[in-house]
């Protein structure tokens, strides 16, 4: 079916707007256009005044929708991550750090309600791509990268690609299958074996230490195959905790209050995945659980690579929390909105 | 029940929408004399479709304008409750805000 000279506005607003958006703003604005084609003296000033409407209509839809996805929004779980990371904050100690922190966690917030606030389709394509650079980055870094500090990191420069990856290839694969599970064009089951071995291969590839790229690599997976039959995520939070406290306790690194800071953050997340949120919210839960597990884990062994969300000074590691947490409050409005399952 | 009083824009669109019967979005532009714009009269009607105070009908008409729909809407029950609301309250506040 052809809009004329409305084609190209029509496409965009199907990138950025829902479809009950399209179906009740957007269609019936180029119809109104069309009736008035006839009426209109001069084609061109219609033509002009025509798409100024309807970029106005798109340009209102979205207003429309990011303030109605503000409204739905439960903010809550967003307070407490911030009061966790502020609690983490006054832990760093030197005024400067705590600083920084504080900045990041300001950065983290914005990005938060971007997120929510977000289209659809921009979060898909944001996610697709940034998944597909991680991939590449992963792939290619060990052969270019250079060795500094046990890190491989890009030719010298100060951006460590190895750190940021490790740390965000969960936050940035598991979105990505969320977004699309379900869909026709790619089928999850594809879309999980793809992230388990991209991640474990990565993983491997970068990390200096084989036991904690095997622990990387698999503690992703072993989420993967509990969420697969529905097994109790708080089960595996409280055993990965367990874990760390059995294995690691007598190492220099070890702290008690970054175990059971953490313990609880995973409590937290969990619990919430399971009474609220289902199916693509609880795949970014699981993301949450591995993101903290794998911080703590890797903190608390002192391997190097991962910055401790929250409570750790990554400022990345904080942001890609916020964003996260962002991403399980567009699913839980989508779900209130549709009754099911809904794509973040 | 809506929860909250329909803002000046919907209580004109109620208005209309009570006094000619069902109207087309158009339609309620050039009836509002500058009181609703072109581009935002669906944004307008879609939230109050979400409330429940308006409903579209002849959702699509078949043959014209490219296959789009361009529905009419009418007001309904809880609109016309919304709208005696919203006017019961402006009768009360009327003479605050003239002073006496």
């Amino acid at each position: 079916m052809t809009y004329g000279p409305f084609n190209g506005l029509l496409r965009l607003a199907r990138h950025l707007l829902e479809e009950r958006d399209i179906r009740r703003i957007i269609e019936p604005t180029i119809a109104d256009a069309l009736h008035e084609r006839s009426l209109a003296t001069r084609q061109w000033v219609w033509l002009w005044q025509s798409r100024g409407h309807l970029v106005c209509a798109i340009l209102r839809a979205l207003g429309e929708n990011a303030r109605r996805k503000l409204v739905q929004s439960d903010w809550e779980p967003l307070l407490v991550q911030l009061l966790a990371g502020l609690s983490g904050s006054i832990a760093l100690g030197s005024p400067h750090a705590i600083l920084a922190h504080c900045v990041y966690l300001v950065l983290g917030v914005l990005c938060s309600l971007c997120v929510v606030c977000s289209p659809t389709g921009v979060l898909r394509w944001f996610y697709v791509l940034s998944g597909m650079l991680a991939v590449v980055a992963i792939a290619v870094c060990p052969w270019l990268g250079v060795a500094i500090d046990s890190q491989r990191q890009w030719l010298s420069v100060e951006i460590a690609p190895s750190v940021i990856l490790q740390v965000h290839v969960s936050t940035l694969f598991l979105p990505v299958y969320a977004a699309f599970v379900g869909r026709s064009l790619m089928q999850g089951k594809y879309m999980r074996l793809f992230m388990v071995l991209s991640a474990s291969i990565g993983l491997l590839a970068l990390q200096p230490n084989w036991q904690a790229a095997l622990v990387c690599g698999l503690v992703p997976l072993v989420v993967m195959v509990l969420t697969r039959v529905r097994a109790s995520i708080i089960a595996f939070s409280v055993a990965v905790v367990a874990g760390g406290l059995v294995t690691l306790w007598r190492t220099a690194a070890f702290s008690w209050w970054t175990v059971a800071g953490n313990a609880a953050l995973l409590l937290a997340i969990s619990w919430s995945a399971r009474s609220l949120w289902r199916r693509h919210a609880q795949l970014s839960a699981v993301e949450a659980t591995v993101f903290v597990a794998l911080g703590t884990l890797t903190a608390l062994s002192g391997w190097l690579g991962d910055p401790l969300p929250v409570v750790g000074f990554g400022g990345s590691a904080i942001i890609a929390c916020f964003t996260l947490l962002a991403l399980q409050l567009r699913a839980a409005s989508n779900r209130s909105d549709n009754g099911h399952g809904a794509v973040p | 029940m809506p929860s909250r009083l329909p803002s000046a824009k919907e209580q004109l669109v109620l208005e209309l929408l009570a006094e000619k019967g069902s109207l087309y979005g158009l339609e309620l532009v050039t009836l509002s004399g500058g009181g609703l714009k072109r581009g935002t009269v669906y944004v307008t009607l879609s939230r109050m479709q979400d409330r429940g105070l308006v409903r579209p009908v002849d959702d699509k008409a078949p043959g014209s304008h490219a296959g789009l729909p361009r529905p009419r809407y009418r007001i309904t029950a809880a609109g016309e409750r919304a709208l005696l609301a919203a006017q019961a309250v402006q009768g009360l506040l009327q003479p605050v805000r003239r002073g006496t």
